[in-house]
């Protein structure tokens, strides 16, 4: 064995060395739960499994990203649609996964997995300590249906088939209303359920593709649909094949008073409809701004009231900023912007990956 | 399975206990100088490239699996890979995975559908010769060479006689391969045929962390079907030169499992099944060799997945012909030129009513001159017209300087370009559309690097850039469809070393050789609607730091190879997020070989046994690869000389 080759080894041991130690690096941060303030849901981008939660302190004014992982020590999964509070839980719809996760809303830390009939969830609505309704697409993503789970057990004991796309809920008294947003194919209708017998009591036809739904302060309900939009072979818009978004106005007696539908059709339909926290004031996104208008209101707006286009709006129900968030591709970063009712930009902090909407604890 | 492992065991340790004929066979016909037939002189001219080393004993212990497993195995490359038989792209020096040429023969295998070749789709036993280059080269590989290429070539040999082989690996996970091959060859007249099938279960156990408590399981629908036949003709005269003729016939069902995140089974499957013939002429005088290839290569790729009611079949078709004349100038300069071309034919569903076609015409043209004592340059260029439209001109220049018998230093400059795919042109299906008005895409590369050679001790070293404008990337557009534009601009840099030592010490023979390679790999501009934080950073999915160290001990007729490789830290996003990462892992493979040879025979005995440390990974985010696993082998080979 000659000089140079044992010179050799020497190099060599010494990038295994090296080899070695990169391996120990990255600790998971310690992450401090917050106290007061909102989740931010991140969607990721399909298929790299790195959708996410962010929290936003809002006494220390701080955003910590991707808590799941961080706490859990294990990734989310794909494309998380949706975070709900619901006593001492938040419940997480996993919805590119086909599964809830369920974490301690103040720690962070895993409840449960549901999986089981979970399909391709999309919203959380709580009914009782022990009953929980879940809004799913199927796995076509046109079976929409609501799944009935047993929050003691977090097991699935129920389902009730509303329309393609089931999509957001809304809970009044015993009665909770789901709106069909169409999936992957189109649909009209909210669908009124008895939160006591799970039974679906009423249809209410509204404009193409439901997608949100809040109640005002007068006890109406207003839905938001985005239209359906039908292409030409070239890509161009058909716009005699497609409808316009509208935002209805349901009386407490689920029948439709108004139906106000924008001027025409656009390729990014009308969405995220949002309520000030006096019950007054509707907020919803269309064609890349974000449009405010009275419950009084008879006719759409015509000037925006943020010129951004959000890909998410929420409303804080405590102080009525409004937070939208952007996420300008699925592949980096995202942000969320806190406006206050005035239109001014507060402030902004960066999230995960295609932040899609707030919910606060 | 297990009962079949037992027997298996059994039978090895009564073939090793064989008594060994040390006899050898093969210098008994070396006398007979069997002409080596090759395809095209353009790889003479490659003088200044940076190879990765797979030699023949690798290529032999990689036999029973695909290509993916002889350059993952031996950390040549990065390997894009969905788990153990699942698709698999290469990506060199921070390329994408479109950016590899994969030439059979001289013939590029790259889909003109989607610009990538999946490289478990290459029984890595069918070939005798395996070259992997770092870098580019359109000039010299053609369409798509911006990274690297991938050469896999057949040769064949005249006056060999007779030639009878059969192989057959079992191992982990229902894994399986068996080949047989007949060869014989006289003055004149050659055939080989050889038949292959394979496959696998893939069913290991893995920790599903995608639910709360996480689970063992067993990883679902994973398993792969292949088979598959070559056919080589070869007929020589004196005076016309060599005709040859290969058929290639290949048929791979596959079951694409789940990401581990998607909870529900998977149902998909996909069906590939190709036919590739290849006919070729050389003629060989003095001073000037001719050739001719002409190939029709077909492919059919089906996709179902029942339960998202989703089926595709889509299909090309290729011809492609290369007419070729070699000069010889009193072995200094040396000039090749000809004409390539490819008309090719897009057949799928998405792609409506229309069944794309094109045209492409190549002129090529490789001045090699070795008139100074120390110095070879090389001059190389290709121009190409497809559909009467003219591509960037793709040239090259490489020198290497050979300072002292021990040290010699190269460099490499190179164009290199790859054109839209018929998919990036022409698709059309649910929300996604195929941009027509694409350009092609180039790169402008350099790499300058040393070579340092002793008997024992082999050190090369090279720097690189390259930098890839007009990069395609599909991103949605109006908020609804998603549609492909050269909106992407990458500048990769770094350096590649390689290093190889052996000793002798009594009987047993040594090697260590190690490989290591730097990569940044950046996005260099905001395209619209993109994201600044983009700027500046790594790609996603791709290490900047990767190596491989190898140890090789031959005592008698034993062998060891054990190879660790190294896959840093990747990134799984485009913004180089700290906690969206692909974690780095050191996975160490070990085979034990033993060959009894014989007169007229030889028995190769393989053991194998792969992530030895039982290391758990991902090679990409929710894609678990398996734990330690087994695998031992036999390869039979009888030979029986032609008498002059």
């Amino acid at each position: 064995m000659n000089a140079n080759y044992r010179k050799l080894l020497t190099l060599l041991a010494f990038v295994a060395v090296l080899f070695v130690q990169s391996c120990n690096e990255d600790d998971p941060q310690p992450v401090k739960p917050g106290a007061d303030g909102f989740f931010v849901v991140n969607e990721g981008g399909y298929p790299n499994e790195n959708t996410s939660i962010s929290f936003y302190d809002r006494e220390a004014d701080q955003m910590t990203n991707d808590i799941f992982a961080a706490v859990n020590g294990r990734p989310l999964g794909l494309q998380a649609q949706s975070l709900s509070v619901f006593e001492d839980n938040a419940y997480i719809m996993v919805q590119g996964s086909g599964k809830i996760e369920v974490i301690d809303a103040d720690e962070y830390t895993s409840v449960a997995t549901i999986t089981d009939e979970i399909e391709s969830p999309r919203y959380f609505l709580g009914i009782s300590s022990t009953k929980g309704y879940v809004s799913d697409w199927g796995v076509d993503g046109i079976t929409g249906t609501v799944k009935v789970v047993d929050l003691a057990n977090n097991r699935v004991t129920k389902t009730i088939p509303t329309g393609k796309g089931a999509n957001k809920m809304l809970k009044v008294g015993n009665v909770v209303y789901v709106v069909n947003s169409g999936g992957y194919d189109q649909d009209n209708t909210v669908k009124v359920i008895d939160a006591n017998t799970d039974a679906v009591t009423a249809t209410i036809t509204v404009g193409d593709n439901p997608n949100s739904i809040q109640r005002d302060a007068a006890g109406n309900i207003w839905v938001s649909s985005s239209g359906a939009v039908a292409y030409n072979p070239d890509w161009s818009i058909d716009a005699a094949n497609s409808t316009k978004g509208s935002i209805s106005k349901i009386l407490p007696n689920n029948t439709e008073a108004l139906r106000l539908e924008v001027s025409s059709v656009t390729g990014s339909g009308l969405g995220n409809l949002s309520i000030s926290p006096d019950g007054k004031t509707l907020y919803y996104t269309y064609n890349g701004a974000v449009y405010s208008m009275a419950t009084s209101a008879t006719t759409l707006p015509t000037q925006p009231f943020i010129s951004k286009s959000y890909y998410g709006l929420s409303v804080n129900p405590f102080n009525g900023n409004i937070i939208g968030t952007l996420a300008p591709n699925f592949s980096s970063a995202g942000s969320i912007e806190i406006v206050d009712a005035n239109g001014t930009l507060l402030d902004s902090h960066t999230v995960g990956i295609g932040p899609n909407s707030v919910s606060f604890k | 399975m297990l009962h079949k492992l037992e027997t298996y065991v059994f039978l090895l340790c009564v073939l090793l206990s064989f008594e060994t004929r040390a006899q050898k066979f093969s210098d008994s016909t070396r006398y007979l100088k069997p002409v080596v037939i090759t395809q095209s002189r353009l790889s003479d001219h490659i003088i200044a490239s940076y190879l990765l080393p797979v030699d023949s004993t690798m290529l032999s212990l990689a036999s029973s699996g695909s290509v993916t497993d002889l350059l993952r195995k031996q950390g040549l490359g990065h390997i894009r890979t969905y788990g153990p038989g699942g698709l698999a792209s290469p990506s060199f020096r921070g390329s994408g995975s479109s950016h590899t040429s994969v030439l059979w023969n001289g013939i590029n295998l790259v889909s003109p559908l989607n610009g990538q070749l999946d490289l478990s789709l290459l029984p890595a036993g069918l070939f005798d010769e395996a070259i992997v280059q770092s870098g580019g080269s359109t000039s010299l590989s053609g369409n798509g060479s911006i990274g690297g290429n991938i050469h896999l070539n057949n040769t064949f040999h005249f006056n060999e006689g007779l030639r009878i082989s059969g192989a057959s690996h079992i191992g982990s996970f229902g894994s399986e391969y068996y080949d047989a091959g007949v060869k014989f060859s006289n003055s004149k007249l050659g055939t080989s045929t050889k038949i292959f099938v394979t496959q696998a279960d893939n069913d290991f156990k893995f920790e599903n962390r995608s639910v709360f408590p996480a689970e063992i399981q067993r990883r679902a629908h994973s398993a792969f079907q292949q088979h598959g036949l070559l056919q080589q003709l070869h007929y020589q005269t004196p005076r016309a030169g060599i005709f040859s003729l290969k058929f290639w016939y290949q048929d791979s069902e596959y079951e694409i499992p789940n990401p581990t995140a998607i909870l529900r089974a998977s149902e998909a499957t996909e069906e590939n099944e190709f036919y590739r013939v290849l006919g070729g002429w050389n003629f060989s005088s003095e001073k000037v060799d001719l050739s001719y290839q002409g190939a029709l290569i077909t492919q059919r790729l089906i996709y179902s997945d029942p339960v998202l009611d989703q089926y595709s079949d889509n299909r090309y078709k290729s011809i492609i012909q290369n007419i070729e004349a070699n000069l010889d100038f009193r072995n200094k300069t040396q000039l090749t030129s000809g004409i390539h071309y490819t008309w090719e034919e897009g057949l799928a569903v998405d792609f409506g009513n229309s069944t794309p076609t094109r045209n492409r015409f190549a002129l090529f043209s490789a001045w090699k001159i070795n008139t100074l004592e120390k110095v070879v340059f090389s001059l190389s260029g290709r121009e190409e017209i497809v559909n009467g439209t003219l591509m960037p001109f793709a040239p090259q220049v490489s020198a290497n300087y050979q300072a002292t018998p021990a040290i010699s230093i190269f460099t490499t400059l190179s164009r290199n370009y790859r054109i839209p795919t018929f998919n990036d042109l022409y698709w059309k299906g649910g929300s996604t559309r195929g941009n027509p008005n694409l350009k092609t895409e180039t790169s402008l590369s350099a790499e300058a690097g040393l070579g340092l050679s002793t008997q024992n001790i082999s050190i090369k070293s090279v720097a690189f850039t390259n930098h890839v404008d007009d990069w395609i990337l599909w991103s949605p557009i109006n908020g609804h469809a998603w549609e492909p534009q050269n909106i992407k601009k990458v500048w990769s840099r770094g350096i590649e070393t390689q290093l190889s030592a052996k000793a002798t010490l009594g009987t047993v023979r040594s090697s260590l050789s190690g490989l290591y390679s730097f990569t940044r790999s950046t996005n260099e501009d905001v395209y619209a609607n993109g994201n600044s934080n983009e700027e500046g950073k790594q790609l996603i999915l791709t290490p900047m730091h990767e190596g491989s160290l190898t140890l090789e001990v031959r005592y008698q007729t034993y062998s060891l190879r054990l190879v660790n490789t190294y896959t840093g830290e990747q990134f799984n996003d485009s913004d180089n997020t700290p906690y969206n990462i692909v974690e780095d892992y050191l996975i160490t493979n070990l085979w034990l070989s033993k060959v009894v040879e014989g007169k007229r025979y030889s028995l190769n005995f393989i053991g194998e046994v792969n992530n030895l440390l039982n290391v758990q990974y991902v090679a990409r985010p929710g894609y678990p690869m398996p734990g330690r696993n087994f695998k031992i082998g036999i390869q039979l080979n009888f030979y029986k000389p032609i008498k002059v």
